[in-house]
C-alpha cells in the first residue's frame, strides 16, 4: 500500500469490511467473558463444596477430639490424679490443627455479598486477615455509593479474598497488606497493597485478572515508589 | 455442679459433636437429650420436656431457624445456635430467629458454660 493511499479515506467497502471486524471482535470478547464466569462460577462452586466437606468432616471431628480430650481431662483431675504435661501437648496440637483447618475454610469458602454490602465484607475480609499478619481497610465511601452492579461487586470481594490469601500463602510472615475501595468518576477501584512481597505467580495473577474481566473490569499488578506490590482491581460503574 | 441442671435438648447431626458435646454437658451436670434431625427434636420436644435447645443450623432435613420457628409454635424455649458461620448477617439471623446466643464452631467449651450459666440464671433464678 503506498503512503498516498493509505491516507486517502477508506471506501464504502472497507469501512463495512472494518464494522464487521469490529462486530466480530465485540462478539468474541462477549464469548470470552461469558466463557471466563462460567469457569469462575464452576470454581467458586468446586471451592465451596471443598469447604463445605472439610467443615462437616475433619474439622467438625477434630473440635469433637477437643471436647473429648477436655472431658478427659476434668474426669483425671476430678480423680486428684495429676494430669501428664503430655496431655497438654496433646491438647495444643489439636488445638492447633482444628485452628488450621478452621481458617482454610475461611479463605477456601468463597465469600459472599448476600445481605451485607461490600464495605462491610471488606472489612470483615480484612478482620480475618489480620488473624494471621496486620492487614487494614481504608475506605471513604457509604454504601449507597456503592453503584456497580451486585456481581460486579460480588466479583470484587472474591478479587480482594483470593488476593489476600494468595499473598498470604505465598509469603510467610511479616506480611503487611492493606486494602483500599475508592471511586472514581468512572470506576469502583480495589487497591490491595502488601509490602516485602514478590509478584504473585502467574497462575494466580491470570485468575484474578479474569475474575476482573468477567465483571467488566481491569486488573493490574505494579511497585510503586516505596517498594510496595499494588494489585489494582478496577470495575465499570453504570454511566 | 451444685446448681439445678438444666434439660438440654442437642440437635447436631455431626456424630462426634454430639457426642462430645452430651459428654461434656453431662459431666457439667446437665441433663441431655441428644437429636440428630429436626424431625428427631420435634418427636422429643413432644414428649419430653426441657430448658434450652442447643441447636446447630445446618441440619441435615431443615435449619435451626426453622426448628426453632416450630419450637416456638409449641411452647417457647432458651435457644442457643451453633453455626460454622460468624459473619454478622449470620448472627443477625440467628438473633432474629430467637436464638439468644449464636456460638461459632469450633464451639468453645467456656464460651459454651458462660451461655448456659445465663439459660440457668433466666430459667431457675439466681
Amino acid at each position: 500500500m503506498t503512503r498516498e493511499r493509505a491516507s486517502q479515506p477508506a471506501g464504502p467497502e472497507t469501512a463495512a469490511r472494518i464494522s464487521e471486524l469490529v462486530s466480530e471482535l465485540e462478539r468474541e470478547r462477549e464469548a470470552r467473558r461469558t466463557s471466563e464466569r462460567a469457569l469462575l462460577a464452576a470454581l467458586d462452586f468446586e471451592q465451596q463444596s471443598t469447604a463445605r466437606a472439610l467443615h462437616d468432616t475433619s474439622s467438625q471431628t477434630l473440635n469433637a477430639a477437643r471436647i473429648f480430650l477436655r472431658v478427659l481431662r476434668n474426669e483425671v483431675e476430678r480423680a486428684s490424679a495429676s494430669v501428664s504435661p503430655t496431655w497438654g501437648m496433646l491438647e495444643d496440637a489439636i488445638q492447633t490443627a482444628a485452628s488450621d483447618v478452621e481458617s482454610l475454610l475461611h479463605w477456601v469458602r468463597p465469600a459472599r455479598l448476600d445481605d451485607s454490602d461490600l464495605i462491610a465484607a471488606l472489612t470483615a475480609l480484612s478482620e480475618l486477615a489480620a488473624r494471621t499478619a496486620p492487614c487494614e481497610f481504608h475506605c471513604t465511601l457509604t454504601p449507597p455509593e456503592l453503584d456497580a452492579d451486585g456481581h460486579a461487586q460480588q466479583q470484587l470481594l472474591r478479587f480482594a479474598q483470593q488476593a489476600v490469601h494468595a499473598l498470604m500463602r505465598t509469603h510467610p510472615p511479616p506480611l503487611k497488606t492493606r486494602l483500599d475501595l475508592a471511586l472514581s468518576e468512572r470506576e469502583l477501584i480495589l487497591s490491595i497493597h502488601a509490602w516485602r512481597v514478590q509478584a504473585l505467580p502467574g497462575e494466580l495473577a491470570a485468575l484474578l485478572r479474569a475474575r476482573a474481566r468477567s465483571a467488566g473490569g481491569t486488573a493490574t499488578a505494579d511497585r510503586a515508589p516505596e517498594d510496595d506490590y499494588r494489585l489494582t482491581c478496577r470495575l465499570p460503574r453504570p454511566r | 455442679m451444685s446448681e439445678r441442671p438444666l434439660r438440654i435438648l442437642i440437635v447436631e447431626d455431626h456424630s462426634d459433636t454430639l457426642k462430645s458435646l452430651r459428654l461434656y454437658l453431662e459431666q457439667s451436670g446437665h441433663v441431655v437429650l441428644p437429636a440428630r434431625t429436626r424431625q428427631d427434636a420435634l418427636q422429643t420436644l413432644r414428649s419430653t420436656d426441657c430448658d434450652v435447645l442447643l441447636s446447630d443450623i445446618a441440619l441435615s432435613d431443615g435449619t435451626g431457624w426453622d426448628l426453632l420457628a416450630e419450637i416456638r409454635q409449641i411452647r417457647p424455649i432458651y435457644a442457643v445456635a451453633m453455626s460454622g458461620f460468624g459473619m454478622v448477617e449470620d448472627t443477625n439471623r440467628s438473633k432474629a430467629a430467637g436464638f439468644r446466643h449464636h456460638l461459632v464452631k469450633p464451639i468453645d467449651p467456656d464460651r459454651l458454660d458462660s451461655a448456659l450459666e445465663q439459660a440457668r440464671r433466666e430459667i431457675h433464678g439466681t
